[in-house]
């Protein structure tokens, strides 16, 4: 087993090396330069003042040298100083990871402790008015367009209200704040957010646990367990459930890269300083080492994840081992 | 009567798949159900314990009497009392009857009540199928085994709590021939050693007949012919039954082709008027196509559905046809 996740992390090189090369040259060839914003749109600065710099940014070397250099650079761990405050990519992207990740991994969680007992009781009742309203509610969730639920639940709860705040995660006299209030705080500025992202995520679960229950409840050895004799609660919750869930370690495993990967829309509505933003941010002023770090951690983490998907299946489902 | 079925219909969404049938089971006894792909022989015996799927079909009417009592108006929970127990199944692809997830070990483990010796009686269960090497062995998965030993797993599951009357729904359609001998072998061997009442439902002919006591033949959701099986076997007195012992192949008797029996069976939503055999009989006459025939009484205990029995029972085929 040891053996079999060694070689796959091996394996795992190339794959990363290829995503770098590609997003390193397609981020590069895009219009516009990271100097732009202090040269073109400012007239009093001369020619001799942008070359100088493109030079002091590397940015007059040819692509595949810039790329040798960053590469040299991310292999000692240094992904490089961003191009805007000069400050260490490393710094940037650590200071606005736990926001993201509290935010989706409390998504997430709420996702799983209501979609999966959705699906469940869904497939239980398959085609009774219970299973056809959870049907609807998961796809209105699904289909609303989250900035739009945003902006209707801040009036509401925020504005009309008063009950949470809407915007940022922290109050204004924070600091003033005991340990507790603080968290009490953070949490009460998360509410919103956290609530928008689960409603939209509540769809993909719920509809994929129905649909590995309707099938593991239609299987023979769900027959065996009723010829049994077991109660109908054993043949669902054990015999049913522990085969339907199988499939969803898969999409745990598969959602480790979004958990750090922030949405740009509701960072935005909910002025959330997190990983979205910094991204969006970065992309607009073509602050390469910045984008370049975000893309690295994100296809790490999708590589990874991948990873841990086949290594999780095979410590659930007893038929599948890695030799 | 240890089991008696009386007037049993079923209906998959409308369309009645079991016309009314009545078949009865002494103890100790092994009755054959037979009869082609689709004629309603598992949906008998899933009938006896009320598992067929419920978002599928339903039992319309009839009785299950088991030692007298009605099994199609209990409880659920009285039921469960019955199922596993004192009735048990075994079912045809022993793989996907066993659970992928759980350990054989759980598995046989779940239908004993708590409080028995729960060890002693699986350990029991697995030396006489057979599997005397898994009882050390809990960790054992069934993909881990062979065809043959999962089915014996499966066995070991129906008698563990040793029950009185075993379903097996084609217990070895899905093995290789050499395993599937050695399985009715233990089957047998287990009837003498724990008395136990069999339905074995099959469309292997030649096993039914040589394994049963008595045999029904089934054919579009209905008995057409019941009797001992020695009876069936030599003097069929119905055209489909004479048609399935006539399509046995046999290597003393090598034939240029096998004698099929032309045609295939109906659908139940297009089953014909009269006699349901009719399209395919090679004896049919015009009173056929107008009315079903019922089920007579030719010898003790060998009913037939049709109406020139008497004329096959006494000279085996009839001439001039």
């Amino acid at each position: 087993m040891l053996k079999y996740v060694f070689r796959r992390l091996i394996g795992l090189i190339p794959f990363l090396l290829g995503i770098t090369i590609i997003t390193f040259a397609v981020i590069h060839l895009a219009p516009g330069k990271p100097t732009d914003m202090e040269t073109q749109f400012n007239p009093k600065v001369s020619m001799e003042a942008r070359e100088r710099m493109m030079t002091l940014y590397g940015l007059d070397k040819p692509l595949h040298i810039q790329y040798a250099d960053w590469l040299g650079r991310l292999l000692r761990l240094d992904f490089g100083i961003s191009f805007v405050d000069s400050r260490p990519v490393i710094t940037k992207i650590l200071e606005r990871i736990p926001v993201t990740l509290g935010i989706n991994l409390a998504s997430i969680i709420l996702i799983l402790l209501i979609g999966i007992p959705i699906g469940v009781s869904s497939a239980v009742r398959e085609g009774s008015f219970y299973d056809r309203s959870m049907t609807v509610f998961v796809f209105v969730g699904f289909a609303i367009p989250t900035f739009w639920l945003s902006l209707i639940l801040m009036d509401l709860v925020g504005v009309r209200w008063g009950i949470l705040p809407v915007s940022g995660i922290k109050s204004l006299e924070f600091e003033k704040f005991g340990f507790f209030e603080k968290i009490l705080d953070i949490a009460r500025h998360l509410v919103l957010p956290v609530f928008v992202s689960a409603f939209g995520g509540l769809a993909g679960i719920s509809r994929y646990m129905r649909s590995n229950m309707t099938n593991v409840l239609r299987q023979d050895y769900i027959r065996t367990a009723r010829a049994k004799g077991l109660r109908e609660k054993d043949v669902i919750y054990k015999h049913g459930f522990k085969n339907a869930l199988l499939p969803v370690v898969t999409i745990l495993g598969l959602s480790v890269p979004g958990l750090i990967g922030g949405s740009v829309i509701f960072e935005s509505i909910f002025s959330i300083p997190g990983m979205g933003r910094l991204f969006y941010e970065s992309v607009m002023t073509r602050d390469y080492p910045v984008i370049m770090g975000v893309l690295v951690i994100g296809a790490s983490l999708t590589l990874l994840g991948n990873l841990l998907a086949d290594i999780s299946y095979a410590a659930v489902d007893p038929r599948i081992k890695y030799e | 009567m240890f089991l008696r079925i009386e007037g049993l219909r079923v209906k998959y969404n409308d369309i009645e798949v079991v016309r009314g049938v009545d078949l009865e089971i002494g103890k100790g006894e092994c009755i054959g159900l037979v009869g082609e792909s689709g004629c309603g022989k598992t949906t008998v015996g899933l009938s006896i314990t009320r598992l067929i799927p419920g978002h599928k079909g339903r039992i319309s009417s009839g009785r299950i009497l088991f030692e007298g009592k009605n099994l199609l108006v209990l409880s659920p929970e009285e039921l469960r009392k019955y199922r596993g127990s004192r009735i048990s199944y075994v079912f045809q692809e022993p793989l996907s009857s066993l659970n992928p997830v759980f350990t054989i070990h759980e598995q046989l483990k779940e239908v004993l009540p708590k409080d028995d010796d729960v060890e002693g009686s699986i350990s029991e269960a697995l030396k006489s199928v057979g599997l005397k090497e898994l009882i050390d062995r809990k960790k054992v998965y069934p993909h881990e085994l062979s065809g043959g030993m999962q089915q014996r797993a499966m066995i070991a599951m129906a008698i563990v709590s040793k029950p009185d009357l075993l379903i097996l729904d084609e217990p070895t359609t899905a093995l290789d021939v050499t395993v599937q001998k050695k399985i009715l072998e233990l089957v047998m061997e287990l009837k003498k050693n724990l008395g136990l009442s069999i339905l074995f439902i099959s469309h292997d002919l030649r096993t039914v007949f040589e394994l049963a006591d008595g045999v029904g033949v089934m054919y579009a959701g209905r008995i057409v012919e019941q009797g001992p099986a020695k009876t069936l076997m030599s003097r069929p007195g119905h055209p489909y039954t004479r048609g399935l012992v006539n399509s046995i192949p046999s290597i003393e008797h090598r034939k240029e082709r096998f004698n099929a029996i032309e045609g295939r069976t109906p659908l139940f939503s297009e089953l014909p008027e009269g006699c349901k055999f009719y399209p395919r009989c090679k004896f049919r006459i015009k009173p056929c196509r107008e009315k079903e025939p019922f089920l007579g009484k030719f010898s003790d205990g060998h009913y037939s559905r049709c109406i020139r029995s008497k004329e096959l029972i006494a000279h085996g085929t009839i001439k001039g046809i």
